[in-house]
């Protein structure tokens, strides 16, 4: 259907011919999220998308590309080097920080026009419903008797990879033996199989996936998550760990600051719908969105965090 | 089966029935054109399927000319003599000398009918064994993937046409062609040479519709002076008699299920099924002269077995996420564009996906026989479209098709290079298919690898100690081995036979 | 026989050519760092490929000098289909050319799309119909109306930033 609207349109423009105005934005917008779809980063893409699209906020349409691979830095450096004429976007999250602190890439978020962060969420950590592990001190004791035994299924230098190590610090000793096993669509499979133990995940992709036989052991969060009730955060069980995370919407560069504030109040216009308070709700994630210093102040925190775990790992 | 009535249900509504018909068509049409195959539409389809709004109606749209196009074959099998896509290579044999004596309806209707019986038994089997197979490779880990790949890549190396070591040339040339870029595990780049552009590697579709398409279309541009001999199609005769039935029927099973076995191997499809089915039938036959002179078995057994080997190969490609043909790679690759994983966990986090392909399977079947018995008479009209019009217009869509998937001019040149590689590689006889499968199936052999490595902190142990990995990897060194072997005493035999 | 001479050549250009390619690949792969997280690191697996196709090429060089060898071998000719009609290379060639400019027309925005897609057609068809003038009528026709229609549906139906 929506194939015939955009046959129908395509006719019509045939007559009508191009239009005339030059102003931004003059052409469809690229946001790439270089992640697989169903993962937190997809769907703050698409619902935001949604409401800026169906409230009129921006003249033009917003196709939404993914490109995964690699903890996000494939569809990224595509951004990062693409026009700085407003046009393109990205939407990223602490991987931003992370593949470079982990020397996989050697950009960061400072090669790019930082627009807002939106939609905080936090990770928890899972084992399989039949693990033996009934409880978080369980597994951290379990994994300092034995360190470098227990699997954690990890996207290297990617959120849950991070998650994961910020886990195991939280009892001094504890070590996981993380193996690369990618996103959601490989770590679950893996747990289920029982070819890794635990797996860092984010409350948003646990919800968006129909996959049961998990249980979540601990939440990273400052307190608990009303979806998860039961689940203890870490803070309860006596570890001093957070980890929360934003995600990071970007423009190349040298984009213009007046193009990259049309898109930027378009996103804080779409933010005051009920739509996005709803799918908020729906994704488990927190209704906000940083701009202005709070943005600054945000992504320097975590970049700081990122950093320390990154000099960490790679002097290992 | 609850998944299976709703994806059915959602395919028998007016817009997914439509794009079935409109594959079905597609699918007949080019694959009846000789110079175009399946795999050229397909893969010059899928860039398209972006803009469908569902992956469902892509889903359907694809496995639809899978479908379509193994059938349309025929027709320039049993009119010109020449196999409109390569799996009708066992239909020229008896199609066209039955057409020349004039039963040419009945050519027509017998290889049509028996496509249709091929595709409806491979069927079953399609539905019989995914769900099961699906639960069993839940299971897999690193180990087994990794094997299951080798295993894979062996088989097609050994079955295609061509010696053994051309055909793992092709195989390992298609791994090192998917692996400039970012390292699958660690994010790493590596091969890149400096170029930025590198960076993301070869895009699968880029690459495929340079082996695919713009490699045949230079070839057929080499070939097009090729004289035509060309008979007119009837419908006279196209109904199979019940007479025929009685006497075709152990036939139409036993085809149909070598073409479904054959199918499930990993990575080989329907030409070599069927082969296999047609010399089954040859052996087996009381009558084995009249093979190759226009008898009703070889057309049946070659078309009953092509069908079923579509069947066969989707339930690798369902349950496992491995591909059981060339098309069904290009399938994975669009479902991956899709963002949908491939794979066991496919029927339980999203059933309808898996079942979409199993439906559509059965659904395009029934329209394919409803398509080819109505409209034969006139397609055989269309098969001799002037390719001087047509050539042009296919290039010009790969190109702009390679550009439009990410808009970089870099992809238009991926797809103009590898079009020249696999030009130059066929020219020198090293086969295609196991290019594409090893360019695929790279990624995945080696980050199930290196996780595994990971995962046994650097020990190789599992691969003898896990039942299923050190299966596969007896398989496949029986395979290597055997072929090896057989490549030889080949070539010592030729010899001989030159001598005498 | 002159012809398989030319065609064995060929295919030991084709293997050379290959194997010099591996080597540079083997040669790049060794200023890749090793991992510091897991065993193989980036380097291992394309190392591993390009000294198996190098195997394969040395194999494949010496089987097809082997081949060339045995000068009286006029039955080995009949593998090859009989070629009973002009082989165009030279058309291909020409084809290919066009792509090529194309394609760099395309990257540097040289001119707009509308433009350049039918005038690619147009090249292409007017080629491989040999000039012929009853063809050209039609050829220009289809050039247009295919090239202008498919510029328009890439460029504001599924919005591909064409020139």
């Amino acid at each position: 259907m929506k194939l015939f609207l955009r046959t129908v349109a395509a006719a019509a423009l045939l007559v009508g011919g191009p239009a005339a105005a030059q102003t931004y934005p003059e052409k469809p917008i690229r946001l790439i999220v270089p992640f697989n779809q169903g993962g937190l980063t997809s769907n703050s893409a698409r619902v935001m998308v949604k409401a800026i699209e169906d409230n009129d906020l921006l003249p033009v349409p917003i196709i939404v590309s993914y490109i995964p691979g690699a903890a996000g830095t494939i569809g990224a450096r595509q951004v990062k080097d693409s026009e700085p004429d407003g046009h393109s976007a990205l939407i990223w999250h602490v991987a931003a920080n992370g593949a470079q602190a982990m020397g996989n890439v050697d950009f960061g978020p400072d090669d790019f026009k930082l627009v807002a962060g939106t939609d905080r969420q936090c990770y928890m950590l899972v084992v399989r419903e039949e693990s033996e592990y009934q409880t978080l001190p369980e597994l951290l004791e379990a994994a300092k008797a034995n360190p470098d035994t227990i699997i954690s299924a990890d996207n290297l230098g990617g959120a849950n990879h991070i998650a994961s190590v910020l886990a195991e610090d939280s009892l001094p000793g504890a070590r996981f033996r993380h193996v690369q096993f990618g996103g959601t669509a490989k770590t679950y499979p893996a747990l289920l199989g029982g070819h890794a133990e635990v797996n860092a995940t984010s409350t948003s992709s646990l919800s968006s996936t129909s996959t049961n036989g998990l249980r979540v052991l601990g939440y990273m969060g400052p307190e608990r998550h009303p979806d998860y009730p039961d689940v203890p955060t870490f803070h309860e069980l006596g570890y001093d760990t957070e980890f929360c995370m934003y995600s990071w919407w970007f423009m190349p560069k040298d984009t213009p600051e007046d193009r990259v504030a049309t898109f930027r109040d378009a996103m804080v216009k779409a933010m005051e719908t009920d739509y996005l308070r709803e799918q908020s709700v729906v994704h488990g994630v927190e209704h906000v969105i940083l701009t202005g210093d709070e943005l600054k102040s945000a992504m320097e925190t975590e970049k700081a965090k990122i950093s320390a775990i990154g000099a960490r790992l790679r002097g290992e | 089966m609850d998944a299976f009535l709703s994806a059915t249900g959602h395919i028998l509504t007016p817009a997914p029935l439509f794009w079935c018909f409109l594959g079905v068509a597609l699918g007949a049409i080019v694959g009846a054109i000789p110079g175009l195959s399946g795999s050229m539409l397909i893969t010059m389809t899928v860039p398209l399927t972006f803009f469908m709004g569902s992956y469902y109606d892509a889903l359907i749209l694809l496995v639809a000319m899978y479908v379509g196009s193994v059938s349309g074959g025929l027709v320039s099998a049993t009119l010109l003599r020449m196999p409109g896509t390569p799996s009708s290579i066992m239909t020229t044999l008896d199609g066209y000398p039955m057409a020349q004596r004039g039963q040419v309806g009945r050519a027509l209707g017998l290889g049509i009918t028996a496509s249709f019986v091929g595709g409806l038994i491979s069927w079953v089997f399609l539905i019989g064994l995914s769900p099961t197979l699906a639960v069993w490779a839940t299971y897999f880990g690193p180990w087994e993937y990794f094997t299951m790949v080798l295993m894979a890549l062996v088989l097609i190396a050994s079955l295609s046409q061509g010696s053994m070591a051309k055909g793992l040339l092709a195989g390992f040339l298609g791994m090192l062609a998917s692996m400039p870029g970012v390292d699958p595990s660690t994010g790493m780049l590596r091969l890149t040479f400096g170029f930025d552009s590198w960076a993301g590697g070869f895009s699968l579709l880029p690459v495929l519709l340079g082996v695919f398409v713009v490699s045949q279309v230079l070839k057929y541009i080499i070939d097009a002076e090729r004289p035509v001999l060309r008979i007119a199609a009837s419908n006279e005769g196209i109904f199979m008699s019940l007479a025929d039935w009685k006497r075709q029927a152990t036939n139409l099973i036993r085809s149909s299920v070598i073409g479904t076995w054959i199918g499930i191997l990993p990575g080989i499809g329907a030409s070599i099924g069927s082969i296999c089915a047609y010399t089954a039938a040859k052996n087996l036959s009381k009558t084995p002269e009249k093979f190759g002179t226009g008898i009703d078995d070889g057309v049946v057994a070659s078309e009953a077995a092509n069908n079923a080997t579509i069947g066969g190969a989707l339930v690798p490609l369902v349950t496992m996420g491995i591909p059981g043909s060339v098309i069904d790679a290009i399938l994975i690759g669009a479902l991956l564009m899709h963002n949908l994983q491939p794979g066991p966990l496919l029927f339980v986090t999203n059933p309808e996906v898996p079942y979409t392909i199993i439906s559509t399977h059965l659904i395009a079947n029934c329209m394919m026989l409803v398509v080819m018995l109505l409209s034969v008479k006139w397609m055989s009209k269309l098969i001799l479209v002037p390719t001087a019009y047509l050539m042009p217009i296919i290039l010009m869509f790969c190109l702009i098709g390679s550009y439009s998937l990410q808009n970089r001019p870099f992809d238009v040149w991926v797809t103009l290079a590898f079009g020249v590689i696999g030009f130059v590689l066929e020219k020198v006889k090293v086969p295609l298919a196991p290019f594409v499968i090893g360019f695929i199936l790279a990624v995945l052999a080696e980050s199930e690898l290196r996780s595994g490595l990971m995962a046994s902190a650097g020990s190789i142990t599992p691969l003898f100690t896990r039942p299923v990995a050190a299966l596969f990897l007896t398989v496949s060194i029986f395979m290597l081995v055997w072929s090896f072997w057989s490549d030889s005493r080949g070539a010592r035999l030729r010899k001989r036979d030159l001598v005498e | 026989m002159n012809d398989k001479r030319s065609s064995g050549w060929f295919e030991v250009a084709v293997y050379s050519a290959l194997l010099f390619i591996v080597v540079s690949i083997f040669w790049s792969t060794l200023s890749l760092p090793a991992s510091t997280r897991e065993p193989l690191g980036s380097a291992s697996i394309p190392q591993i490929v390009s000294v198996l196709i190098g195997l394969l090429c040395v194999i494949l060089i010496w089987r097809t000098l082997a081949e060339m060898r045995p000068a009286a071998d006029p039955t080995a000719e009949a593998e090859d289909e009989a070629v009973s009609h002009r082989r165009r290379t030279d058309k291909a060639a020409i084809c290919l050319g066009i792509a090529i400019a194309f394609a760099f027309a395309l990257q540097q925005r040289l001119l707009d799309a509308v433009i350049l897609t039918p005038a690619f057609l147009l090249a292409l068809m007017l080629v491989l119909n040999g000039f012929r003038p009853r063809t050209i009528l039609p050829s220009v026709a289809i050039a247009l109306i295919v090239g202008i229609t498919t510029v328009y549906a890439f460029k504001n139906f599924f919005y591909i930033d064409l020139p």
